[in-house]
């Protein structure tokens, strides 16, 4: 008398032979598809230096990214200047986070 | 002079990482084939040729995608959950309602299950699985043929761990009906 515990592991424990199975299997591997090194830095470190020039490109008219750092330095507050300097720096940051993290 | 020991799947998927060795990622075809298939031919109700083409291409999905395998999991619930992937792809295809808990299966009763004759064999044993919905084939397959455990059911199955443990006591009580109905026919 089994219990349906037991009658189940006994029909798990039961094996498949191979039979060519496996070498089947690595005979329809395909290639490893490997990216280059650089290729995600390049792509991360891309996508931030176009998104800044974008950002800088479409700034109204007298904004300097030099002075939002100089305001951000000298708390002078959230100037427009400023939310720009601070959002790039968060971009570059984001990207080196996300460097890391693949490294 | 002691045999050394063989490598183990760490060993072996570290190997296929770091060389993409496919002498390595071949052992871990050898060693994980036959749960595979088992489960697999579970979860095709048996068509033993659908159930080996879906192994080959788990393992084929496994081997490009090992680079991304973390060790967070046992290496054998990562692969299973390839597997009902790949299974779970191939039913909707097929237009197959997937993970369905059937309201009129007979309730779960206790925990404590009656004692099944002797004659009920593997052969009653898979039909009686052929008639579970797909829900509970996926979990007793799982749980029993891929010997993985409740949360790791819920993991691979991508369900939470309750309605695998409902799939569980549904399925093995139907299991217990259909094999009990058989003995006294």
């Amino acid at each position: 008398m089994k219990d349906l515990d037991t009658l189940l592991r006994e029909d798990a424990r039961e094996t498949i032979a191979d039979a060519g199975f496996s070498t089947r299997v690595l005979g329809t591997l395909p290639a490893p598809r490997r990216r280059a090194a650089w290729v995600t830095p390049a792509m991360v470190l891309g996508s931030a230096a176009v998104g800044s020039l974008l950002a800088i490109a479409f700034a109204p008219q007298g904004f300097s990214i030099a002075q939002g750092f100089l305001d951000v330095v000298q708390m002078r507050g959230f100037t427009p200047a400023a939310v720009g300097a601070m959002a790039l720096g968060a971009a570059l940051t984001g990207s080196a986070v996300l460097l890391a993290a693949d490294a | 002079m002691p045999l050394p020991a063989a490598p183990s799947d760490a060993d072996l998927i570290l190997a296929v990482q770091s060389r993409d060795d496919r002498r390595a990622f071949g052992e871990l075809v050898e060693r994980h084939q036959s749960q595979v298939r088992s489960v697999l031919r579970r979860l095709t109700r048996g068509d033993t040729m659908l159930a080996d083409d879906l192994a080959q291409e788990a393992f084929v999905l496994a081997w490009r995608n090992i680079a991304k395998f973390r060790f967070e999991s046992r290496f054998s619930t990562w692969l299973y959950r390839i597997a009902f992937n790949a299974w779970q792809s191939e039913a909707r295809k097929r237009r197959e309602v997937l993970m369905d808990i059937d309201d009129d299966s007979p309730p779960p009763g206790s925990e404590a299950w009656d004692e099944m004759p002797d004659v009920a064999s593997c052969l009653d044993l898979e039909r009686a699985m052929a008639g579970l919905s797909d829900g509970e084939r996926a979990a007793i397959s799982a749980c029993y043929y891929a010997d993985l455990t409740h949360e790791e059911a819920a993991l691979a199955l991508q369900l939470p761990v309750g309605t695998v443990k409902t799939h569980i006591l549904r399925a093995k009580a139907k299991l217990k009906a259909r094999l009990s109905t058989k003995e006294e026919t």
